[in-house]
């Protein structure tokens, strides 16, 4: 039985995964930020929910792969604009002062919905969605038009909407004063008018004029008092069509579907994110993909990946990296040059088996990624003002906490640990959190400036890179062992400043 | 509707600037003072007698149809002089009473739209009382007056002037209504027989008997009385755009006049203030002259005799002048110039004859004496300029050089200026270059380009004449006896 588009069980899981302090090291708090702009429809209770087995997983990939097909998006793009749920419309109904309009009103919510439905339905039956969410959709539309009450509820609208669409009426008005009465014909505006007076001039001026200084006259959003005003007139005017009106209201006032409000609940999550991800792929020509389960065993890796993050702030320039860990490797151990790119990939790493987790797509080409139940972060925090032992108590204290929580199912992210204190000191605490984490078969990212680090057994040492004989960054992050100085040696040489340079200097 | 007194479809209205190049162009070629002349004081006609300079009329029978107007207006001066100021004033009177300013109500548009409309209609009728100036009239002048007539003839004036009188009290309105989906009511047009109060009470007898009902909206209501406000608008806006419209028309119609007798009056008052022979040039394939002057010292009333030369250029050939400094060289290569931008215009050019080739503009690349750079910034600003004109370079540009590329040694400088007078020659541009490098023009008779070269006079005894007589360059310049004359009594002191 069709429940969600968003949970394959009936019932969604209610664990809530906690880790504000993980979302915000990997900046995906700026990301959830940025894809919450794109709709009113709150998403934390999504956004902030991971999945916990790959067949949920696999039950959102399908959405977002038939979402690519631009029907099934233009289906649920319009659905999510003209549906209501109950729940949003209901309050905003009842509370209406004045008889009329509220009548009216329901009237009008109602026909959009069944007109969403009706369209929503139509369209999906004609694209080629194959996810179980959109085929159980479509399924369950099909029952619920079949519904008798659902029939009856639709042929009221039709009739009660001709009736009062076929009303005709006059409106004078003087001043403040406004008389609505009825009519049976209309003579010519004074639009007509004026064209026949100047019709030489009109039609020797080019007709794309430049109109733009007259506002284009407003719709009216909302129910202004004039048109509440105008309603009751008509009522006297043309007592028996509101008569109709008010009988249709205390009939359907309560007319409610909980599946499809769900469903309409959900849809923006799947909007939004594709929005957001469309727009990034699409402006600065940068790849997302569903990523494969890795099973036990198999080697996990993200082809061409990059820092969502960084890629919704700037956009432009994004340099991508692959992420590859084979079944037998633990830890990779990233150093290189400042402002590299180092963090920035380990960024990269984290949030991808995050969004992994969401089933949604994530940065990068053929994906494969296993399902990592828990995932730490351990980056500096901004309370550096904070006295060097005071800091290093409380890094010591937080990776203590990390370690002892940590197991096979883990993936910890160390940023430049233990930065607070000398750098023996940091090498040896940093082999120890790294041979305790290994023990307990968690993996993970070590972001470091000790070379040393990468001697350990099965870690794998990378360096973000430096273009060759210059200082510019890459911003590539390769497998490499450290070379320890070939950074400061080309900056060095910038200067003149080698030992070779002052050497030749120092020759007459 | 079109003015047409200086061809078909001309747009003057409207912002106009410059580019830099022509910026150059004006002052490399002294227009100022002709400019000053034009005006006679009228600042407001600057613009568009710059313009005309800037938008060369290319095309024959349009050159001879503005040609014609600007001989005839020379001798009639006073009407369009009448003209013009009924234009300036009907257009700064609206412009005074025009508030329509970012954008407004359709309602408020439509009152505004009005007002200003009577206005301009005042303006038609003082035009069409004037007295008419005497047959018989150049197309310019009979083109005017059809569109007046066909535009505001057959009584079509005083129509129009009583439905904007109508419609300056349009307090009452009906409109027809019927339910949006949108709760509100989707209202038609303004019915015309409401326009007047008086009418509205018949119409309001005449509707008697059925079914209604009335309401009055509190003044403080302020969310009724602003719906009432988008009822109005609605109802007005097919009204206000129309009436947008006829404004536009009316306002381009008055511009136009305004700087279309402007240039005429412009071109009437230059044309007085030149002493010398004038002639309107002859559309024709080659471009030649007899007894060509430059206009600024024909603007000075006590030079007696100001020395002509003959020209004759084949377009997409080149013209190199050379010889004696204070020859006259920049003085002839200027008075190329004006008689280009002067003529494609339509004025009259100071020549004795003229033939003119449709070029489709002038660019100008002369020496800077301004600005004490360094060699190597000069010649890279020279360098840069010229990749500037080149970006806009059309075959049919006339370009005018004067001592280009003179800020580096000769030899270099020679390199360059060959190098880039053959592309210009190769895009098939017609180049007039003065220079003083030898070896430039060495150059140029090496690659047997298409150029011909024209000397500046030197008597035996060191005297000029001014006359440029076509002739090879001659290996020395004379700039050193110019120098000699000031330096020598200075120079003897010391020895």
């Amino acid at each position: 039985m069709f429940k969600s588009l968003l949970f394959p069980a009936a019932k969604p899981p209610d664990i809530r995964v906690s880790g504000k302090a993980m979302l915000t090291d990997l900046h995906l708090d700026q990301v959830f930020h940025a894809i919450q702009q794109l709709t009113a429809q709150p998403l934390d209770e999504f956004l902030l929910r991971p999945l916990t087995t790959a067949d949920e997983i696999t039950y959102r990939q399908a959405v977002f792969a038939d979402l690519a097909d631009s029907q099934v998006h233009a289906a649920l793009t319009a659905f999510s604009k003209n549906y209501e749920p109950h729940q949003a419309y209901v309050g905003r109904v009842t509370r209406v002062y004045e008889d009329e309009v509220k009548w009216y009103t329901l009237l009008i919510r109602l026909k959009r919905n069944q007109a969403a439905l009706h369209d929503l339905a139509t369209q999906l039956a004609a694209s080629h969605c194959q996810s179980a969410a959109l085929l159980g959709l479509q399924g369950y539309l099909t029952d619920y038009f079949a519904q008798p009450g659902i029939q009856k509820l639709e042929s009221a609208l039709v009739a009660i909407q001709q009736a009062l669409g076929a009303l005709r009426y006059r409106l004078v008005i003087d001043d403040l004063h406004v008389t609505v009465e009825e009519t049976t014909g209309f003579t010519d505006g004074l639009h007509e008018s004026i064209g026949g007076v100047f019709a030489p001039m009109l039609a020797d001026q080019a007709n794309d004029d430049d109109f733009s200084a007259i506002e284009p006259p407003e719709t009216e959003l909302g129910v202004s008092n004039l048109q509440a005003m105008i309603l009751r007139a008509l009522r006297q005017v043309f007592p028996e069509a509101f008569a109709k009106l008010l009988a249709f209201y205390r009939q359907y006032l309560n007319a409610q579907d909980e599946v499809l409000d769900t469903v309409a609940a959900e849809v923006p999550f799947y909007l939004a994110v594709q929005a957001f991800e469309k727009h990034l792929g699409a402006a600065y020509d940068l790849p997302f993909c569903l990523p494969t389960a890795a099973g036990p065993g198999a080697t996990e890796q993200v082809q061409a990946s990059f820092d969502l993050a960084l890629a919704a702030q700037r956009g432009h320039g994004i340099v991508t990296n692959d992420y590859r860990l084979a079944a037998d490797e633990q830890f990779l151990i990233i150093s290189g040059p400042n402002q590299g790119g180092k963090t920035t990939y380990a960024r990269m790493v984290g949030e991808n088996y995050y969004l992994y987790r969401l089933g949604i797509p994530i940065p990068g080409r053929d994906a494969a990624l296993g399902l990592k139940t828990q995932l730490f972060t351990h980056f500096e925090r901004a309370e550096s003002a904070a006295k060097l032992t005071g800091l290093l108590a409380a890094d010591v204290d937080r990776i203590y906490e990390i370690v002892n929580a940590s197991d096979a199912g883990s993936f910890v992210i160390m940023n430049e640990l233990f930065s607070s204190t000398t750098a023996a000191d940091a090498e040896k605490m940093g082999r120890e959190v790294l041979t305790l984490l290994a023990a307990r078969g968690a993996k993970g990212i070590y972001v470091t400036f000790l070379d040393s680090l990468a001697t350990l057994p099965n870690v794998v040492p990378m360096m973000s890179q430096v273009a060759s004989g210059s200082t510019a960054r890459t911003y590539k992050v390769v497998r490499t062992q450290p070379d320890g100085q070939a950074y400061a040696l080309s900056l060095l040489a910038q200067y003149g400043l080698r030992s070779a340079d002052i050497l030749k200097e120092a020759q007459p | 509707m079109n003015v047409g007194l200086l061809g078909e479809r001309l747009d003057w209205t409207g912002q106009w600037t410059p580019t830099e190049a022509q910026r150059a162009v004006f002052a490399d070629l002294e227009m100022q003072p002709i400019l000053e002349a034009a005006l006679d004081g009228q600042r407001d006609l600057a613009q568009v007698v710059t313009r005309s300079w800037f938008e060369p009329v290319t095309d024959a029978a349009t050159l001879v149809y503005r040609q014609q107007m600007a001989a005839y207006a020379t001798q009639h001066l006073d009407y369009f002089r009448q003209v013009h100021q009924l234009a300036k004033d009907t257009g700064a009177e609206v412009r005074r009473n025009n508030w329509l300013v970012g954008t407004q109500a359709a309602a408020y548009s439509l009152s505004s739209t009005c007002s200003l409309c009577a206005r301009y209609l005042k303006g038609v009728a003082a035009i069409r009382a004037l007295p008419l100036p005497p047959a018989p009239w150049p197309a310019g002048l009979t083109a005017f007056h059809q569109t007046l007539t066909t535009q505001f003839g057959d009584g079509r004036l005083a129509k129009m002037q009583s439905l904007l009188a109508d419609l300056s009290d349009n307090r009452v309105y009906a409109v027809e209504g019927r339910l949006s989906a949108s709760l509100g009511s989707d209202v038609g047009e303004r019915e015309v027989q409401h326009v007047h109060r008086l009418l509205d009470r018949v119409s309001e007898q005449l509707h008697l008997g059925k079914r209604k009902a009335s309401f009055t909206l509190s003044a403080r209501d302020d969310n009724g009385t602003k719906a009432l406000v988008r009822v109005e608008n609605q109802a007005s806006y097919a009204s206000a755009k129309a009436m947008m419209q006829i404004y536009h028309a009316l306002a381009h119609f008055f511009a136009e006049l305004e700087a279309e007798t402007g240039w005429l009056i412009a071109v009437g008052q230059l044309s007085a203030a030149l002493t010398g022979p004038q002639v309107f040039p002859t559309a024709a394939p080659k471009f030649t002259a007899t007894g060509l002057t430059n206009a600024v010292l024909q603007l000075q009333p006590d030079v007696s005799t100001v020395i002509g030369n003959a020209l004759d250029l084949t377009p997409g050939h080149g013209l190199i002048i050379t010889g004696a400094n204070q020859g006259g060289k920049t003085t002839f290569l200027r008075a190329v110039g004006q008689a280009v931008l002067m003529g494609e215009a339509g004025m009259p050019v100071c020549a004795e004859k003229m033939t003119l080739p449709p070029f489709d503009q002038v660019l100008t690349h002369f020496k800077r004496e301004e600005d004490a750079q360094v060699v190597s910034e000069k010649l890279d600003e020279e360098l840069k300029r010229m990749r500037g004109l080149v970006d806009q370079l059309t075959p049919q540009s006339l370009v005018l050089m004067n001592e280009s590329f003179s800020s580096t040694n000769e030899h270099e400088g020679s390199q360059i200026n060959s190098e880039i007078t053959g592309g210009l020659l190769g895009r098939g541009c017609t180049v007039v270059s003065v220079s003083h490098q030898f070896e430039y023009t060495q150059l140029l008779q090496q690659e047997a380009l298409p150029v011909r070269f024209l000397r500046a006079e030197r008597a035996e005894d060191g005297s000029r004449s001014f006359k440029l007589m076509a002739g090879a360059p001659l290996p020395t310049s004379y700039g050193q006896d110019i120098f000699d004359r000031r330096f020598g009594a200075l120079r003897k002191k010391h020895r």
